[in-house]
């Protein structure tokens, strides 16, 4: 059965074909032929690519496809300074209502004669993306321009590629990310046939995305059937040696070991790898505090405030895949897997953005999280910005959940620093307000400071009273021993 | 005699060290009247003299300096034979006795690979986790001594992640597991792409515990490996090493698919050994009990150690080790022996714990060891000067593999088999003739098991796409074709068209292949054992035998101290103990019944009005621990039953099942016992041969007499009672089963012909354990020991001839 035969089926198919736009969309490229459609762009005009998503879909499968780009992307004014959680909750909802229209959408569908199966002959398939003849075999890209505007959720795009490289380094805790031009980034990410890697997992569609000026240019390869690989990991390659940095999102330990797999398998160079950053690993140590698990979908909705409408579920991809591959399902089905990437891909640098936004102390946002920049800021030993954090975390701490932990972690600083009499007010303002463990780990701070610093062993003998809870009982009890003996000792030299 | 042995002279005189050695002891045994009459077999095996060999001329400098270093002056002539072969690209196996010095036979070959190549790597393969360590310190140590710095890993579930890495990118020879190489290593190759790219040498070790099902497994594992190997440009040679079998040669033959050169002859020498069968000597010759053989054993063993020659000891299982352990420590404490010189040797001790008993050994400091098989694989502790095998292993191969253990090179040594009243026991030690010069057991496997097959084709299609055309190992390229077209109807593997125009089977589907094939029948996951008094961990042990070791108020039995199960915590895996000092240890009561899920086919056999009904279904094996006995120290008296509640052990897996109609029972002139009893004796027959014919372990395969009908309730024995057709089950000893079952109900006809040629053909009078198995009303306790059953003795084989008549079976052929 030849494609002609097979829209044709389709239309009978369909209900009410006169009320349908599809209907008579098709009817206009059937009137052109099919391969004229292609050759002279008709298709693409015919087509919006709600109504090509419907005609490969199964019907039941009732989704009208390119209105997510269009709710993908809300119009926002910038975040504002203060607010109420209501009051954001509120600002959340308006964005979402707010609609604006979508990056420039090339899509393009491309014949794939690759079913050439001796044994069951098989009708030449349609794959999303442009045909592209490589030294390797022809390659299958999707691209799509997101203009300097284009947000995700709340965050502009482009702030990913404004970022300044030490930020970046201090978010990340890695050295070898200071100095390098954001302006080159490779985002990469992948869609795989599984999860659990080895050497029968395959990325079929590689997901890359780059800035063009302050434009984001998303590239995705399509994997049209297995066996090849070669055009897609060359292409990859070329990408990879212009990019100064290569950011991804769990790539260290998944999309990156996965794809150097396939150069192995394929028997072709693996490629050096520039500068890599997880971004995973950098929100985790921000967002594990409050969120507990940190999953790309759980950040959009919690700090870019983008939700995702329509989105196609991960564990639903390799399945769908698979459908394709054996020729269950027209290649319009994997739209929705391009759109998932993509929506992923466009995610990153907003991510990037806003993260190294956040990491100023001035930025508004939840106290736990400020808390948690004020430690990775401790790590990166930049204790200025981490005790304004703290101190950020402490002044907007209505509730005291989390004062308790930024004292401590002042009183910390402030000690490292010198500042031994800050340290103890900070301290103290821990025994104030903390709960159990930290009352007890602030009064061993200030038993520690009051005996070495301060040399009040008084003092240092109340605190150590408290202790036990943190250094446990027999710790405790040499404490005490001690102290009560430096007491005794001074007050027989004193005598 | 002199030990040549200076920590041994460095232990202070003791009142008995007077009159010491072997030739001593073994005076004393000859002359006891007494003793002597127990002795079914005395033989002395004439001493061998040594064969040597220059060092090779191809062996690397470096490699011979070391062995100098060591003060080896040549190799023996074995050890040379394998390195030339090796170096000659050939696969072949080395299958010379214990202690010959196998572990060098793989060694040079490796060692001068490296020399000569820094890229070089080799893989090690071991059945357990404790001989990868042992021998990567072995290893390291020599490659130390020779001066290359390649390193040597153990790659397994305890190795941490930097390890792991430095494991990929530079070890020079990666020791694992056949379970780590099926799912860790093959599946991601890509990732050890330097260890297979320039992989010279794979040395497979303990081959003879690779058999059955799991040695099927690996000779599939075998194929992966050796197709990944091509994939990266390399094709290494095979180096196995065997302890005694039967058909080493064939054995390696078909685990690698190829041509195995076989050194057989020991270039060793071997001083003269003296291998005693002692049969226990009757006590009620009413009854026909024997005396304890496990005080048996503890009593040869105390004069040998009185005697001051280092023995080891072997027992059966972990009680019976433990026992003799805590009895032997007893005795001599009566002789102001230091207890701490005798050790206990077994599974479930902790490795920090074994580890100390091994150097302990190699040193010195230990005198006696009372074992179990555990030490029957190569865990290096030299050789001692007598073995005391209590009870017959089961195996000729496994006796001579503990007897290995004894056997000085210049010294004589003595290995003694200690006969329990089990009937295999009775029969060696009635016909010592089938100990010494009697053929060894062969080691089979049947790699080509479709179950099998299947399993890890699908597992080589997710390491590496099949071209069509290509061939699996010594399967063909045909059979492999048509295995991936089953495998892509089912949705699992791709057909592409390749460059060339063939197809190209990717894998395709959600899912990692290699973690659903587990290699061993058995699992791996172990309970743990705590101490409540110290709060540690005292040992571990195998899910299985918890049941019957573990369950709630046994008393376990530790470096011959006793715990009591307080609390046994089966869902987290953790048994707590607490340590008590009662006069009795405990034995449980295990049943096993077949139920029918579901009957597949059935058919009928014999031209009699009521023929058997041979059957094959789905069932479920149910094993129960329904109880236990106390049973009193040194005297073994049974002094009290208990309850035990434990969830069944339950294994869904398929059946082949000979049902005789209760109506032929009846027709007979016997008892309905004596029939039901010689019925179990035809299914011993059908187990053996079957087990042949199928090219397995017998272990492989369960055997149990139960009814068809028979539903719900604990298992049971109900052999005598009415309204029962008799019925022996053959099961997959499997989950789920491989296929066995079916093949015997395909080959019903043959398999039984065989049988009864078997069963009826044996020169014995009554039955004896190559045919249909114990003499009938004879059983064996939970301890071992012999017992009578109220049935009169009748000729089985008799009552076998006129029960397969009765069901037609003279028309059979």
């Amino acid at each position: 059965m030849n494609l002609r035969d097979k829209l044709q089926r389709l239309q009978i198919a369909a209900p009410a074909p006169d009320a349908d736009p599809a209907a008579e969309a098709l009817a206009r490229v059937r009137a052109l032929g099919v391969r004229d459609a292609f050759a002279n762009g008709e298709w693409e005009r015919a087509f919006a690519p709600a109504e090509l998503a419907k005609l490969f879909e199964q019907p039941k499968l009732e989704r009208v496809n390119g209105l997510r780009d269009r709710l993908a992307t809300l119009k926002m004014r910038p975040v504002p300074a203060v607010g109420s959680e209501a009051e954001l909750e509120a600002l959340k909802r308006e964005r979402r209502q707010e609609r604006r229209e979508p990056a420039v959408v090339r899509r393009a569908f491309a014949e794939a004669l690759l079913d050439v199966h001796d044994r069951v002959p098989a009708p030449p398939t349609l794959v999303p993306g442009e045909r592209i003849e490589t030294a390797q075999g022809p390659l299958y890209a999707t691209n799509v321009l997101h203009g300097a505007d284009h947000r995700h959720g709340g965050v502009e795009v482009v702030r990913g590629a404004q970022v300044l490289a030490s930020e970046v380094a201090l978010l990340a805790l890695d050295e070898g990310l200071a100095g390098i031009d954001y302006t080159r980034a490779l985002y990469i990410d992948t869609e795989t046939t599984g999860l659990v890697g080895g050497s029968g997992t395959l990325p079929f569609l590689i997901g890359m995305a780059w800035f063009e000026g302050e434009q984001l240019m998303v590239e995705q390869l399509l994997l049209p059937r297995p066996g090849h690989e070669a055009p897609m990991l060359a292409r990859l390659k070329e990408r990879l040696a212009q990019a100064s940095v290569v950011v991804s999102f769990n790539g260290k330990s998944f999309d990156w070991p996965l794809l150097r797999t396939r150069y192995v398998m394929n028997r072709m160079s693996v490629p050096v790898l520039p500068p890599h950053l997880d971004l995973l690993h950098c929100s985790r140590r921000v967002y594990k505090l409050r969120l507990g698990s940190v999953r790309l979908i759980h950040l959009e909705q919690e700090i870019l405030n983008y939700e995702r409408i329509d989105d196609l579920p991960g564990e639903l991809i390799p399945q769908r895949y698979f459908e394709f591959l054996r020729g269950n399902a027209e290649g319009g089905t994997l739209i929705p897997i391009l759109d998932h990437n993509r929506s992923d891909l466009v995610a990153l640098p907003a991510l990037l953005g806003e993260l190294v936004r956040r990491l100023e102390p001035g930025a508004r946002q939840h106290v736990c999280d400020q808390l948690a920049f004020a430690r990775v800021a401790a790590r990166g030993q930049e204790r200025e910005r981490a005790i304004a954090h703290a101190q950020a975390a402490i002044d907007n701490d209505v509730r005291n959940e989390w004062s308790a932990h930024a004292h401590l972690l002042v009183g910390e600083l402030e000690l490292r620093r010198g500042e031994v009499l800050k340290a103890i007010a900070a301290y103290e303002a821990a025994v104030e307000l903390g709960e159990e463990l930290e009352r007890a780990r602030a009064h061993l701070a200030l038993a520690k400071l009051h005996e070495h610093k301060t040399k009040r062993f008084e003092h240092a003998l109340a605190h150590a009273a408290c202790t036990a809870a943190c250094e446990g009982a027999e710790a405790q009890n040499r404490r005490v021993a001690r102290l009560t003996g430096r007491i005794e000792r001074r007050a027989k030299l004193n005598a | 005699m002199d030990f040549g042995d200076e920590a041994f002279r460095a232990v202070p005189p003791r009142p008995w060290a007077r009159k010491t050695g072997l030739g001593h002891v073994l005076s004393e045994f000859r002359a006891d009247a007494g003793m002597r009459r127990c002795f079914t077999l005395d033989q002395e095996l004439p001493p061998k003299p040594a064969r040597y060999a220059a060092f090779p001329s191809e062996l690397h400098p470096q490699v011979i300096g070391a062995l100098r270093g060591r003060g080896i002056a040549q190799l023996y002539s074995h050890q040379a034979e394998s390195f030339e072969l090796a170096r000659a690209g050939r696969h072949l196996v080395v299958s010379t006795p214990t202690a010959s010095g196998k572990s060098l036979c793989y060694n040079l070959p490796v060692l001068d690979a490296l020399a000569r190549d820094p890229s070089a790597r080799a893989l090690y393969l071991f059945p357990t986790k404790a001989l990868s360590r042992d021998q990567e310190e072995a290893l390291k140590a020599l490659m130390r001594e020779s001066g290359l710095d390649h390193g040597a890993i153990t790659y397994d579930g305890d190795t941490p992640g930097d390890a792991r890495r430095a494991a990929r990118e530079r070890s020079g020879v990666l020791l694992t597991n056949p379970d780590m190489l099926h799912a860790g290593i093959l599946p991601h190759h890509a990732s050890w792409a330097r260890v297979f790219a320039s992989l010279r040498y794979v040395v497979i070790d303990e081959l003879h515990t690779y058999r059955g099902v799991f040695g099927s497994h690996l000779a599939n594992v075998i194929r992966r490996l050796l197709r990944v190997a091509a994939f990266h440009g390399s094709k290494p040679v095979v180096i196995f090493a065997s302890a005694t079998i039967g058909n080493p040669k064939a054995h390696a033959e078909r685990m690698v698919g190829g041509e195995v050169a076989e050194v057989g002859e020991s270039g060793a020498p071997s001083g003269p050994r003296t291998v005693l069968v002692y049969n226990p000597p009757v006590v009620n010759a009413e009854l026909g009990i024997r005396q304890s053989y496990l005080k048996a054993a503890v009593q040869i063993t105390s004069q040998l150690l009185k005697a001051n020659v280092p023995t080891l000891v072997f027992g059966s299982g972990r009680n019976q080790v433990e026992i003799m352990l805590k009895y032997l420590r007893e005795k001599l404490a009566r002789d102001r022996i230091d207890p701490e010189l005798i050790q206990g040797y077994r599974g479930g001790y902790l490795p920090d714990l074994r580890r100390r008993i091994e150097s302990g050994l190699r040193a010195g400091d230990v005198k006696c060891v009372v074992a179990t098989n555990a030490l029957e694989l190569g865990i290096d502790i030299g050789t001692l000067d007598a073995v005391v095998c209590a009870g017959y292993p089961g195996s000729i191969a496994g006796l001579w593999q503990r007897f290995g253990r004894a056997g000085r090179r210049q010294e004589g040594s003595l290995a003694v088999l200690v006969a329990s009243s089990a009937p295999l026991d009775q029969y060696c030690a009635t016909d010592p003739s089938s100990i010494v010069g009697a053929p060894v057991e062969h080691a089979r496997i049947d790699p080509d098991n479709v179950e099998i097959l299947v399993q890890h084709l699908k597992c080589a299609a997710f390491e590496l796409p099949f071209k069509e055309g290509e061939p699996f190992g010594s399967v063909s390229a045909e059979d492999t074709g048509e295995a991936m077209e089953f495998l892509s109807q089912h949705a699992l593997v791709h057909a592409v068209p390749g460059a060339d125009g063939g197809q190209v089977f990717h894998w395709a589907a959600d899912s990692y292949p290699a973690s659903h094939v587990s290699l061993r029948s058995v699992g791996w996951d172990n309970f743990v054992i705590i101490d409540l008094d110290r709060d540690k961990t005292l040992a571990e042990m195998d899910w299985r035998s918890t049941h019957t070791m573990l369950h709630e108020q046994a008393i376990y039995q530790h470096e011959a101290g006793q715990y009591q199960v307080e609390r046994l915590d089966f869902e987290n895996h953790k048994a707590y103990v607490r340590k008590v000092e009662p006069d009795y240890f405990t034995t449980a009561m295990t049943y096993t019944k077949v139920e029918v899920i579901e009957e597949t086919k059935n058919a009928t056999l014999g031209d009699a009005a009521t023929p058997a009904v041979l059957g094959l279904g789905d069932v479920t094996v149910i094993e129960k621990v329904v109880g236990y006995k106390k049973i009193k120290y040194h005297t073994h008296e049974n002094v009290g039953y208990g309850e035990v509640r434990l969830p069944t052990m339950q294994m869904h897996t398929t059946a082949f099942w000979f049902l005789v109609p209760e109506a032929v029972v009846t027709s007979l002139p016997y008892a309905r016992p004596t029939v039901v009893d010689a019925l179990r004796g035809f299914g011993n027959a059908l187990h053996t041969v079957a087990a042949i014919g199928l090219m397995i372990d017998p272990r492989d395969l369960g055997m149990t007499l139960g009814d068809r009908h028979e539903e719900g309730g604990a298992p049971g024995k109900r052999g005598g009672a009415p309204g029962f057709d008799p019925t022996v089950f053959l099961y997959d000893q499997v989950p789920a089963g491989i296929g066995l079952a079916p093949r015997m109900f395909e080959a019903q006809r043959e398999l039984i012909e065989r049988a009864r040629t078997l069963a009826l053909g044996c020169a014995c009078r009554a039955g004896c354990p190559a045919c249909i198995g114990p003499e009938v009303g004879q059983f064996v306790t939970a301890s071992g020991e012999l017992a009578q059953t109220s049935v009169p003795v009748v000729p089985r084989k008799q009552v076998i001839t006129e029960l397969l008549d009765a069901l037609g079976f003279r028309t059979v052929h």
